[in-house]
């Protein structure tokens, strides 16, 4: 903010750590953010991410909060190792080192994949989220930006854990077509919901994404005028997707806790893979429930009419 | 920790230069000399702004303390909450710097990598609990017009952040010109109703920057709000 920053501007040099002394080159820039600069780094022959900033404070909280997931059995971020400070060009910058993930982000991904990944994706997703809720924290910013998907493993893991944020303190990090508080459908309020409902609106926009012109036309309307245009969206959506239904159903918070959420999201799927070969129209419960409607309607109104003597319903008499 | 830290803040959302009344650039070191830190966004047209409110904008933000950025009137409302967040976050270490055995002009950044994440905790912790008081000094010159509805989208998404603190907050705002006639105007409506307000001036006139400081500095420093409503906003007399 206002002051000169040339943290991307470091491929190809070394840095040594001020306080454990330890060799980083680093290889190149794998990315940058609001918070700091990613590079690939090469240290005692194996690849790791390298993570720099000028902002000492949020970098090692970032890296605590990464530190406590270690140990978990289906680790959500990266491993990370040393906290630590360089010495460039007479400033001082802050870095932590961390797992290489090598492979692409969520978005990248999908559009290679093709949409019919996405709901398996928002299940092992929901999984990592879990996992935070569980001791206590919400992730915040999720988007696709936000997830890489592991080369090896094929499995997705979050990155950047600046925004991750306790239960029931407000949102640190934000991304506006993800946030719950931009649609009109809650507070910014650090809960199970927020990042449910962020992994709803991820999965729904990586089917059918929203154009940088609506995107512009909604940053100037309010909250109301943003949730109707979200419900029209949804409705579209279905015509597309089975899923659909149940993104739009976690949006609207019917789904408050990620079990509800992939305990509808299996069923859902259950029924689309059961009801539906591949390309043909969908049928699902509501579908049923109009066709069944529609036969009693009729046999009723045939009903009347051989009972009322063979006279047109439709006359006033 | 009770929520006891106080913290003072003004955001100055601009577009040109002031026009009108005292340099806005000795009334924002008047503010920082108060413990009041001025940050200031210039919102961009087509990316420029023009050398001279450049300069002014940059002026401002050193002299009050704080921090300026150029951003366009669609990245608006991130940037008020990056801003008003960050500053939270200074203002915090600075008061609480004390405590870790540092003066005030020194950061997280002299301790051992060891400790810092337990006083970034610390601070995480303050800055949720604190009591925010926050001034908005927003220009509404004519040449702000095409930029109004971002405006008042990024002050209603504010009041949204703000009320998802734990801490209470006060939210004032000043606009410029007043439209009724003044130099400059601050609006007494509660937090929630605060966008709509904004929503219904016409942007046109001058650029009185410096008296609409001034007049931020003044209600920071008395002001006192005659009931808190439910939702942490403000209710005023008259
Ligand atoms: N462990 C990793 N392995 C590989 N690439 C990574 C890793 N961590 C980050 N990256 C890359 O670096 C980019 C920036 O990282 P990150 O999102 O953590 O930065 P940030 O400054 O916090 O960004 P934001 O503005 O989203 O908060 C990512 O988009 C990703 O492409």
């Amino acid at each position: 903010m206002g002051r000169a920053f040339m943290l991307d501007k470091l491929a190809g040099r070394t840095i040594i750590g001020r306080w454990k002394r330890r060799t980083y080159q680093l290889v190149r820039m794998l990315g940058q953010g609001e918070n700091g600069v990613v590079y690939l780094t090469a240290c005692d022959d194996a690849y790791f991410a390298l993570k720099i900033s000028r902002d000492a404070a949020a970098l090692s909280l970032e890296w605590e909060r990464m530190r406590e997931f270690s140990h978990a059995l289906v680790a959500p971020c990266p491993k990370v190792y040393e906290l630590d400070d360089a010495e460039l060009d007479g400033q001082c910058a802050h870095f932590f080192v961390m797992e290489y993930v090598e492979g692409r982000n969520l978005r990248q991904y999908v559009s290679h994949q093709g949409v019919e990944a996405v709901p398996d994706l928002l299940l092992q997703l929901a999984n990592l989220l879990h996992s935070l809720h569980e001791r206590g924290f919400v992730y915040g910013d999720l988007k696709p930006e936000n997830v890489l998907m592991h080369k090896a493993t094929g499995k997705p893991i979050l990155i950047d854990f600046g925004g991750v944020t306790p239960l029931g303190t407000v949102v640190k990090e934000f991304t506006e077509i993800y946030d719950r508080a931009f649609w009109g459908w809650g507070m910014r309020k650090a809960d199970e919901h927020y990042d449910l409902f962020s992994l709803a609106m991820m999965g729904a926009f990586l089917y059918r994404p929203m154009n940088s012109r609506t995107r512009e036309k909604l940053m100037q309307s309010s909250p109301d005028v943003r949730k109707t245009a979200l419900s029209r969206y949804f409705q579209q959506l279905h015509e597309r997707s089975g899923v659909g239904r149940t993104l739009y159903f976690t949006v609207c918070g019917k789904f408050q806790r990620v079990e509800e959420f992939s305990e509808a999201l299996k069923n859902q799927r259950k029924q689309t893979a059961f009801t539906k070969p591949k390309g043909a129209i969908s049928w699902d419960v509501t579908d049923w429930g109009l066709l069944f409607s529609i036969l009693v309607f009729t046999s009723a109104i045939i009903s009347i009419w051989f009972l009322g003597g063979h006279q047109s319903l439709f006359v006033i008499q | 920790m009770r929520g006891g830290e106080v913290m003072q803040q003004i955001l100055l959302i601009t577009d040109g230069c002031s026009n009108e009344g005292a340099d806005p650039v000795k009334v924002a070191l008047l503010a920082a000399r108060q413990g009041i830190p001025v940050n200031v966004i210039g919102v961009l047209d087509d990316g420029v702004l023009g050398e001279k409110g450049e300069r002014e904008v940059i002026g401002i933000a050193v002299a009050g303390n704080g921090m300026y950025r150029f951003t366009k009137a669609s990245e608006l409302s991130k940037t008020v909450q990056l801003m008003t967040q960050h500053t939270m976050e200074i203002s915090i270490q600075r008061t609480m710097a004390s405590r870790w055995g540092m003066n005030e002009f020194q950061t997280v950044d002299s301790l051992p990598p060891e400790l810092r994440p337990s006083v970034a905790r610390e601070m995480e912790h303050a800055v949720e609990y604190a009591f925010l008081e926050v001034c908005l000094v927003i220009d509404l010159s004519g040449s702000m017009n095409p930029k109004r509805s971002y405006v008042v989208e990024a002050v209603r998404d504010l009041v949204h952040t703000l009320s998802s603190r734990t801490g209470e907050y006060r939210l004032d705002t000043i606009v410029f010109p007043d439209a009724g006639g003044g130099i400059v105007k601050h609006l007494k409506v509660p937090a929630i109703r605060l966008a709509d307000a904004i929503g219904k001036i016409d942007p046109q006139g001058n650029t009185p920057t410096g008296p609409a400081l001034a007049l931020a500095i003044q209600t920071l420093k008395s002001g006192v709000p005659k009931d808190i409503r439910q939702d942490g906003s403000r209710v005023y007399a008259g």
